[in-house]
């Protein structure tokens, strides 16, 4: 019985919810329902009479006609670009997802590393424990290192998940059965996601709030500043992890259920903080790395930290709510 | 099987001819037609609810909401006045036509 449900939702899945059509879902249930427990009772098994219902169904063309929807109906029919996915393919699919997630965010974790290095090693240099050319060199030279990693992490991401790079532009077709067990896995989901956000929120603006504290009171002098930002940048680094592998999996659901930024509308256009990571932390290191050189003022030039922090913790938030409607 | 092309001219005439002396609700037109055509025929859901939805607009049919034993809500379709005028008219027709093309093809 559960099957025949299903089989009906699916149909009705993308059919403008007007009166007309509820209605019609309505009588065609009550109609498949009196039909299977009428072959149940001449003692059909369930099997039998679930694959006799819906076999014996009929199409929504015919129906589109007297609904007054006929061109959404033949625009699903004419979509021969949906592409049907199988079990095994669905569960591959979510693995890379998860993979691809934790890939990015480890790659935005060595930059912001080498970003938290190099500061550190200026810290040190201020107050006269290594010199002070040596640590630039170093810290510029080891930022530079995990930049190119991080990089070479982004562009094997890429090529892994590239292949189900159509499922952001098409229409996923599933079986009945799947799309209920997606639909169950993406409500499990939900409370850890909002977990991570608010867990990764929540850490960038506690270091944030800390560095501005010390700052503004100037207990511990420049020294404390800088080993805080080092604290605010590993802070940034666990809180994009959150974010991504949060984001992703969220992401990977909805586009198997074509729902959130992945409707049949919105597949052509949208944007989430997983994608835009990599570029956004690299553009950070960009001006920081510019800024410092040009004015060769290390000494406030970390101010592009916190306010990327908070940045990208609003944009996450931000996006994160729009994905979850 | 029969083909659906033939019959498709005759659904509005089968599901009308159904319920011309008392009410009835969607399965139990399907299996009174599958009954009586001893399963030859088999009208599909989508069919048999495009027909009571054309019928109703048109005025032919009236549904009503009625309480089964076990209490849920079924919805009844019943035949008014102007669906059975357009009935007779039709079964006029179907005689005239199965005159027609029975002289014709043999």
């Amino acid at each position: 019985m559960e099957a025949i449900k299903s089989y009906l939702e699916n149909m009705f899945l993308h059919l403008p919810k007007t009166a007309e059509v509820m209605r019609a879902k309505e009588e065609l249930a009550q109609m498949m329902e009196d039909k299977y427990s009428q072959l149940r009772s001449e003692g059909r098994t369930d099997n039998e009479a679930v694959g006799q219902v819906i076999s014996e169904f009929g199409n929504l063309e015919e129906l589109a006609e007297t609904l007054g929807i006929p061109q959404e109906v033949r625009d699903l029919e004419a979509d021969t670009k949906d592409i049907a996915l199988s079990d095994a393919e669905v569960e591959r699919y979510l693995q890379v997802s998860k993979e691809t997630g934790k890939r990015i965010a480890l790659g935005v974790g060595l930059i912001l590393l080498g970003v938290a290095n190099l500061i550190f090693l200026n810290a040190l240099a201020e107050r006269g424990y290594v010199a002070e050319k040596i640590a630039q060199a170093a810290g510029v030279g080891g930022l530079l290192l995990m930049i190119a990693l991080a990089v070479y992490i982004f562009i094997m991401a890429g090529v892994k998940s590239g292949k189900y790079e159509n499922l952001e532009t098409t229409i996923v077709k599933i079986d009945p059965y799947l799309h209920d067990r997606i639909v169950q896995m993406k409500e499990d989901y939900r409370p850890d996601f909002a977990r991570r956000i608010a867990g990764g929120v929540g850490l960038i603006l506690l270091s944030v709030v800390a560095l501005v504290t010390v700052a503004i009171l100037e207990v511990g002098g420049e020294f404390a500043v800088m080993l805080l930002v080092c604290v605010l940048l590993l802070a940034i680094g666990s809180a994009v992890g959150l974010f991504i592998s949060a984001g992703s999996e969220m992401e990977a659901y909805d586009k198997l259920l074509n729902e959130g930024d992945y409707t049949k509308q919105h597949k052509a256009e949208n944007s989430f903080a997983g994608k835009i990571s990599g570029p956004y932390w690299l553009l950070a290191v960009v001006i920081y790395l510019t800024w410092s050189f040009i004015t060769n003022d290390w000494g406030s030039t970390w101010i592009v930290w916190p306010i990327a922090g908070v940045l990208f913790a609003l944009i996450s938030a931000v996006s994160s709510l729009i994905t979850k409607r | 099987m029969i083909s659906s092309d033939v019959i498709r001219g005759y659904t509005d005439t089968i599901i009308l001819s159904l319920l011309r002396n008392e009410p009835g609700y969607g399965y139990e037109i399907s299996r009174q037609i599958s009954e009586i055509t001893n399963q030859k025929y088999v009208m599909r859901e989508t069919t048999l609810y495009s027909a009571f939805n054309r019928l109703e607009q048109n005025g032919y049919l009236r549904s009503f909401y009625g309480t089964e034993s076990n209490g849920k809500r079924r919805t009844y379709y019943e035949i008014t006045q102007e669906g059975k005028a357009y009935l007779t008219e039709k079964l006029d027709e179907w005689e005239l036509t199965k005159e027609i093309i029975g002289k014709i093809i043999r």
